[in-house]
């Protein structure tokens, strides 16, 4: 918008001088995005839209335990759906801001945790064919002002499939020595999540966790199976 | 904004052109500003707090592998299969992970009027059934090798997929063990526009030299699936050049 100005040799009055403010000022005043130019701004001016981002390492190692039953023993009740709530909880994996949970204040939430499962420890039982597949279940929840959210959908599993024993028929349920234990197994499980939680203000408290449970697919026996490392972590954007 | 105007000296005589060009640079700079206009931390966090300053999309199907103790995943073609489990087609290629209608495949899609900064996440499970191989693998065994890749406005990209141990010297043919539980990220500029992202994959075997017909049983056609499975993409905007109005 132009600016009217007084003509040279023109005598300066007050309405040629208010004249000029009110043209500066409704072009000011109309300002929009249009009339912002690229790299307007930067980093000095905008603040930053990754609101908190935590994470944890874990260099605990932790051990999901396996089922001692051998034969005739009821297995534990197991099922992906059911029974999340029974069980192992990863406590070197429970991110939770020492208990008190993380004060967020809305927007997005990207949750993320990568957990290394190395080997399978200790054998129980024996008498087991070879080719005895073992799940190790995982499952990745958060609890949203004190709500807990363990889906089913976030639920993960590995199995693998190792000659799992060749003790003795006698004695099942005891741990047997051999020397194809511990068995490397080498897998990790990657997990992200996203949640829109702009409707929660003006803040809310966050926690993450993981829990664990390992059950036998085929053939009689369950082992331990030792996690050495993970990393588990958020990151909490504005916008949504 | 920033806006220093030279004024009037004690003593001078006003000159009707040079106090007019106060007026007029005032407007110019208001037309069309730049960083140099603007206080260092002018906008505070509440600024960006509701507004669209970054997007989220996202698609996810959850699947029951009705997994219970001493006894395999139920999979399809498994009479009482999850209906949500997706059967990965064999030496097809990448397949959108999906039964391929809109509301079943596993698919973002947007128009946006700006370039922007895109994260996109695909995290899934990969199970397929046991089979003989499992357990005394040899490199020229026909085991099953998944692949599995974002594919952004029908390229699949490069650099995406899972990672795992390959069994014994077969490299380079994909993913051999039973089970997977897998996240591929892609970050990157993308152009304004509409843009589609799906999660892929594929299955074949590693001996080129047998068709399909010879393979071991089960059949590898059966039980190869991808279940439990979430794709979301986190845009932020870049913006781009604006004249002036």
């Amino acid at each position: 918008m132009p600016v009217t100005v007084p003509e040279s040799g023109d005598p300066i009055t007050k309405a040629s001088v208010t004249g000029m403010y009110d043209d500066v000022r409704a072009v000011v005043n109309a300002q929009d995005e249009s009339t912002v130019s690229r790299a307007t701004f930067g980093i000095q001016h905008v603040p930053s839209i990754v609101q908190q981002a935590e994470f944890l390492e874990v260099t605990t190692p932790v051990t999901v335990t396996g089922s001692p039953y051998g034969f005739g023993t009821p297995p534990p009740t197991f099922d992906e759906i059911t029974t999340i709530g029974t069980w192992q909880v990863l406590a070197p994996y429970t991110f939770d801001n020492g208990g008190a949970g993380f004060t967020l204040n809305g927007g997005i939430v990207l949750m993320y945790c990568s957990i290394r499962w190395s080997e399978q420890a200790v054998k129980y039982g024996s008498g087991a064919a070879p080719g005895c597949a073992q799940e190790l279940w995982f499952n990745f929840n958060y609890t949203v002002n004190g709500v807990l959210y363990q889906l089913p959908q976030n639920s993960r599993m590995l199995r693998n499939t190792i000659d799992m024993s060749y003790g003795t028929l006698a004695s099942p349920s005891v741990p047997v020595p051999d020397p194809s234990f511990p068995q490397r197994v080498e897998e990790t499980v990657t997990w992200w999540h996203v949640l829109d939680l702009r409707a929660l203000t003006p803040t809310f408290n966050f926690k993450m966790g993981v829990k664990a449970m390992t059950q036998r697919a085929t053939g009689p026996y369950t082992s331990d199976c030792t996690l050495p490392n993970g990393h588990i972590g958020f990151v909490n954007l504005y916008g949504g | 904004m920033l806006f220093f105007p030279n004024g009037v000296m004690p003593g001078e005589v006003i000159d009707p052109d040079k106090l007019a060009r106060e007026f007029i640079e005032a407007a110019n700079l208001a037309g069309q500003t730049n960083q140099w206009q603007w206080k260092k931390d002018i906008f505070n966090t509440d600024y960006l707090r509701g507004l669209d300053c970054c997007r989220i999309e996202q698609s996810q199907v959850a699947c029951d592998l009705q997994s219970v103790q001493g006894a395999e995943p139920i999979l399809p073609d498994d009479p009482g299969a999850d209906s949500n489990i997706w059967k990965i087609p064999f030496k097809r290629g990448f397949m959108p992970m999906g039964d391929g209608t809109p509301a079943g495949t596993l698919q973002l899609q947007w128009t946006t009027e700006y370039p922007e900064l895109v994260l996109i996440v695909l995290t899934c499970q990969y199970v397929r059934r046991l089979d003989s191989s499992d357990e005394f693998m040899n490199p020229g065994d026909d085991c099953i090798r998944m692949q599995a890749r974002i594919q952004l406005d029908g390229a699949v990209l490069p650099g995406t997929g899972p990672f795992g141990t390959p069994i014994y010297t077969v490299r380079g043919t994909g993913y051999a063990q039973n089970t997977a539980a897998l996240s591929t990220i892609y970050v990157g500029v993308i152009p304004a526009g509409t843009h589609v992202v799906q999660g892929v994959a594929g299955q074949s075997d590693n001996a080129h030299v047998n068709a399909e017909t010879v393979f071991q049983a089960p059949a590898p056609v059966d039980k190869v699936c991808i279940g439990t499975r979430s794709l979301f993409a986190v845009r932020f905007a870049r913006g781009s050049l604006l004249v002036g109005a």
